[in-house]
Formats: C-alpha cells, structure tokens, sequence
C-alpha cells in the first residue's frame, strides 16, 4: 500500500510539536548482560551470533549507563514532560 | 411539549442506530437523513435495523458533500418531516451520526423546557470571529464556488483567484446580514417553520447554493431575521484542531467529556467502545443538573492546538526541529553570561551561587573542557564534559543545558579565550543576559609569569579573536 509522503517528515520545522514516541530498547535494561551471555552460548542467531558477540565484548568493560543525572522511569507523560517524546495534536 | 432530534448519516451505521435508539428511549423523535452516496444496500440495512421504531423517520436524501449546498438541503428535508410528523415536538436538535449525548436525554429537555422560546445557534458576523481557517471568511459570501474543494482544488483555487483579480462581488439578498457558526444547533419550531416556510426561501436557497460552506451560515443567517431570543452558542460540545478538522473524541477522553456538563459531543471515533458504553448504557447520571462548562475542555485542547502549533520554546527533539528564527524562542528561559569578572573579582563563582542561588558554571566554553559547576564530568540531562562534543554542536549544547535544567537559573563564564562559537546565539538570544568587563582577560596575562613578546602575541590573538567572533560586540553588551 502506499503510505502519504507526509508520513516521512517526522518533524516539525516550524516551531511546533508533531506526535512522538520512544522506544525502549533491551540494551539499556539491567538484564541485557545475562542475556547476551547467554545467547551468546545458545548461538542461535544469524551471522554466527556477531552481534552478541559485540554485546558481550563492550559488557566486559562494565560499562555503567547510569550517572547521578539518570531519571528512574516513571511513565510516559514523564518522558513527554521530559522533552524526550511529544503528544504533538493530541488532547 | 418535547425535543425533536434531527441526524445526519453518511457512516458509522451501527454507531448512529444506537445513538438513535438512545434519543428514542428518552423520549425524543429522530428524523434521519441519510447521505445520498451512501449505496442503497447499506442505506436499506440501516433504514430495516430501525423500522421497529415508530418514533423514527427517514426523510428524503440529499448527496452530500463537504462544504456544500447538500448538507443544508438535507436538514431542511429532515427537519420539515419531523415538525410535520410530530407536532408535539418544540425543539429541534441537529445532531450527527458521531454525536453523543453526554447527558441523561430527560436533562437536555428538562434543560429546554424551562427556555421555551431560546434558539441556541451559534451566530456571528465574519468580522466579530475571524475564526476560520484557510482565509475564506467574508468571501464565502460574496464569491462563487461551482467547482469542489474536495475532488478539484486546483479549479477551486484557480476560480477564487480569477474572482478576485476581477473584483466580481455577489449581491447579497437584501435583507440578509452573512452570520457564521457552529453547524449544530437547536432552535424552536418557531422559528425554524418561519425559516422553512418564509416566501421568499426559494430567493434565499438559490443565493445560498453558491456559498462557500453553506451548513455554517444558512440557519445561522437566516436565524437573525426571526428569532426573538438567541443565545449565540452550540449546546454541542466539537473542537476543531489546528487544520481546521474536527477534533476527535477517544477513550481515553472520558473523564474529560464526564467533567465538561455538555449536553452532546462531537465527533465521537466509532470504535470508542468504552465512551458509547459509558454514556449511552449507563445513561451517565454522573453529571448533575448543572449549565454546561465546555472551558476545562477548551483549556486542554488549545493547549493541544498550541503545541502542535507553537511547541515549547527552547525544546529541540526528534518530532521538533525548528528551522533557524523559527524556534519561538531559541533557549527555554533566561540565563546569565559573565565576561570578566572571574578576572577582575577573585572567588567570583562561589561568590555569586552563595548571593543568588542560581547554578554557576566556569567557563562552559573553555578550549580544553566544558567548565561545570564544581567541574563535574558531567551534568543535568547526562551532558558530558568532552569539548569536542560541545563544539560538534555549540548551540545546541547550550540550549540542551537550558532546557535540561528548567526551573534552575544558570549562570556561567565567558571570554576571548573561549570557542566562539555561540556569539551570534547570545547576541540574538532575549534570554541570554550578558554582563561583560571589557579588556578584563587582560589582567591574567598581567600576572602570568611570561616572557614579553609571548605576552603581547597572546593579547593579540585575544583581541582579535574577540572582534572577530562578535561582530555585533555592542549588543553583546549588558542589556
């Protein structure tokens, strides 16, 4: 089916707000690490696991997301307060 | 003495038949007019899943397009049926297929009974609300449009155009002063069969064929020579967004709708299962006898209108990017620039955070790293102190840490020193309040223990850089 081109432009450029959502990605949850090893023993995923393989390598540096500025997340009208997403039109 | 209720279908027929089922079980007659484009097996399902109510009537159908004479043709036919079908119907209630009643029916005519002789029709000349969108407002009236904004745009606009240039003015019936308003009303018999059986109807409906938009300003003018009593407001509660479409009521609209006391909303999304199992089973008696307050609902949706529209000032995300001089507002509230007085006053910064209160940074542009307060490596909103990554973006880095730390002041330090690259910004930006020393960065090299000559090559760069990076220097200067 063909989609409006208006579809494409995901931003306002005129000082106004379009609608937008955010979207949570397991590599920023605390659990990513035991799941990334273990994936990486299952060896179940395409291209011999590389993908793991890069998640496991840049884990075992211990990288620690979280600072004294993090907000612990609450819902989202928080993260629309935040900045982070918009209601654009909605009411 | 009863409601009568006039509505208008062109989809959605499950929805509209419960609508319907709902005004008949309070009591009030429905004439219905159904969209003559809608396919004849659709229109006799619906006219068949209603007849086992004598209450309801089908009047003869009109096509409807939008902005078009066919609306206005088919309330008349609806409306004349019903007045001549049930004379004991005082009021008409011109409804839609997506309007709902928010309200117990018996309110609503409890509501009328006591103003027998008000006709609710929002009604205002073109100069008393320039509301409209698109820049059509008193040419509605005064212009021809043979050609369908809908199907033919091009022609439409061409043909608006060709008009002007040749200054063609339609006479406007003598008599008749163009009134807009709200599409949904309820007037009295009254005056609607002084409309309907006026002499000279056939003269208004034939000037009023060619207006633009015709549903918002037929009654709505026609109302003015008749009614002795009008109170110019919809008793239907519909908000338009910033395009000028209806908005849309949801779910998760319920509470909103609950608290507004409205009588009828519009337009309800036919699928809002929870809102037509609120209001039309439950027969909301949430809701007490009280006048309808449409202004809480007003307050969130021009708030919704102005963020679409407006956005928040100093906001930069993935759905608001303004373009340059477009931001409505560059940073989100003001800040505080100091140049020089590092140099000249010693202890300058915890001096200033201990006498105001506000957050101070150092040098948030210093060549080597971003200077924060307490020289953290890092700050509000996760912004990190590697001046590289300020100066990727340094605008940007400035209206992050604004926006980041709404509701704190911030202050911070500036100079020759310094990337230059957010001159022009503090220039222009009303936000910014710059407090400058001039010549103060003078007073480090001063003191400095070097040699002469690498003195004075220093103090040159400075200078220049200076001259150079703000051209517009005087502006940057305390204002």
């Amino acid at each position: 089916m063909l989609l409006p081109r208006g579809l494409n432009l995901v931003y306002d450029e005129w000082g106004g707000e379009k609608a937008s959502g955010a979207l949570l990605h397991t590599k920023f949850l605390s659990t990513f690490t035991d799941k990334a090893r273990e994936e990486l023993q299952r060896g179940q995923h395409y291209a011999n696991s590389h993908e793991y393989k890069a998640y496991a390598a840049g884990l075992e540096q211990n990288p620690d997301l979280w600072c004294k500025w993090s907000e612990k997340y609450i819902n989202w009208r928080q993260l629309e307060i935040l900045g982070i997403m918009s209601k654009g039109n909605w009411a | 003495m009863t409601v009568g209720v006039v509505i208008l279908v062109h989809n959605a027929f499950d929805r509209a038949e419960q609508v319907i089922r709902h005004w008949v079980k309070g009591g009030c007659p429905v004439a219905v007019h159904v969209d003559k484009n809608v396919d004849q097996k659709s229109h006799d399902e619906f006219v068949q899943a209603l007849s086992d109510l004598n209450q309801v009537k089908f009047s003869k159908r009109h096509a409807c397009e939008w902005g078009t004479w066919g609306i206005v043709a088919g309330t008349q036919s609806a409306t004349t049926l019903l007045l001549t079908k049930f004379p004991q119907v005082r009021h008409v209630y011109l409804a839609s297929g997506s309007c709902m009643p928010l309200r117990p029916v018996s309110e609503l005519v409890a509501y009328l009974d006591s103003r027998p002789r008000t006709d609710f029709i929002e009604s205002a000349t073109t100069s008393e609300v320039p509301w409209t969108v698109g820049g059509l407002d008193a040419e509605r009236f005064t212009l021809r449009f043979p050609f369908s904004w809908k199907a033919n745009r091009r022609m439409f606009d061409g043909y608006v155009k060709l008009q002007r240039a040749v200054r063609f003015k339609r006479k406007v019936p003598a008599g008749l002063v163009p009134h807009m308003g709200s599409q949904w009303w309820c007037l009295t018999r009254q005056t609607l069969t002084a409309i309907l059986q006026d002499p000279e109807r056939e003269n208004y409906d034939r000037y009023f064929k060619k207006v633009w938009i015709p549903d918002e300003s037929y009654f709505q003018t026609l109302v003015r020579l008749y009614s002795g009593n009008i109170e110019s407001r919809s008793l239907t509660l519909s908000k338009f967004d910033f395009q000028g479409k209806p908005h849309i009521f949801y779910d998760d609209h319920l509470q909103l709708l609950r608290r507004s006391d409205c009588f009828v909303a519009r337009k309800i999304w036919p699928n809002a299962t929870r809102l037509y199992k609120t209001f039309l089973t439950e027969d909301g008696s949430a809701m007490k006898g009280t006048e309808p307050n449409p202004g809480k609902i007003d307050r969130i949706f021009s708030k919704a209108v102005d963020r679409r529209t407006r956005g928040r000032p100093g906001l930069y995300m993935q759905s608001r990017y303004p373009n340059r001089d477009w931001e409505n507002g560059v940073t989100s509230a003001p800040y505080s620039v100091f140049e020089g007085f590092s140099e000249v006053f010693e202890n300058f910064e915890p001096w200033l955070a201990k006498v105001t209160g506000a957050r101070v940074h150092g040098h948030l542009y210093a060549p080597d790293r971003v200077e924060f307060d307490g020289r953290q490596g890092s700050f509000s909103g996760a912004l990190i102190d590697n001046p590289t990554l300020r100066d990727y973006n340094s605008q940007m880095f400035l209206t992050n840490l604004i926006w980041n730390t709404r509701g704190e002041r911030q202050c911070f330090q500036f100079g020759p020193q310094d990337s230059q690259f957010i001159s022009w910004m503090l220039a222009t930006d009303p936000n910014a309040n710059v407090s400058v020393i001039s010549g103060a960065w003078a007073i480090k090299l001063f003191q400095s223990n070097k040699n002469f000559a690498d003195i004075r090559q220093e103090a040159a760069h400075l200078d220049d850089g200076r001259i150079c990076a703000s051209p517009n220097g005087a502006a940057a200067i305390d204002r």
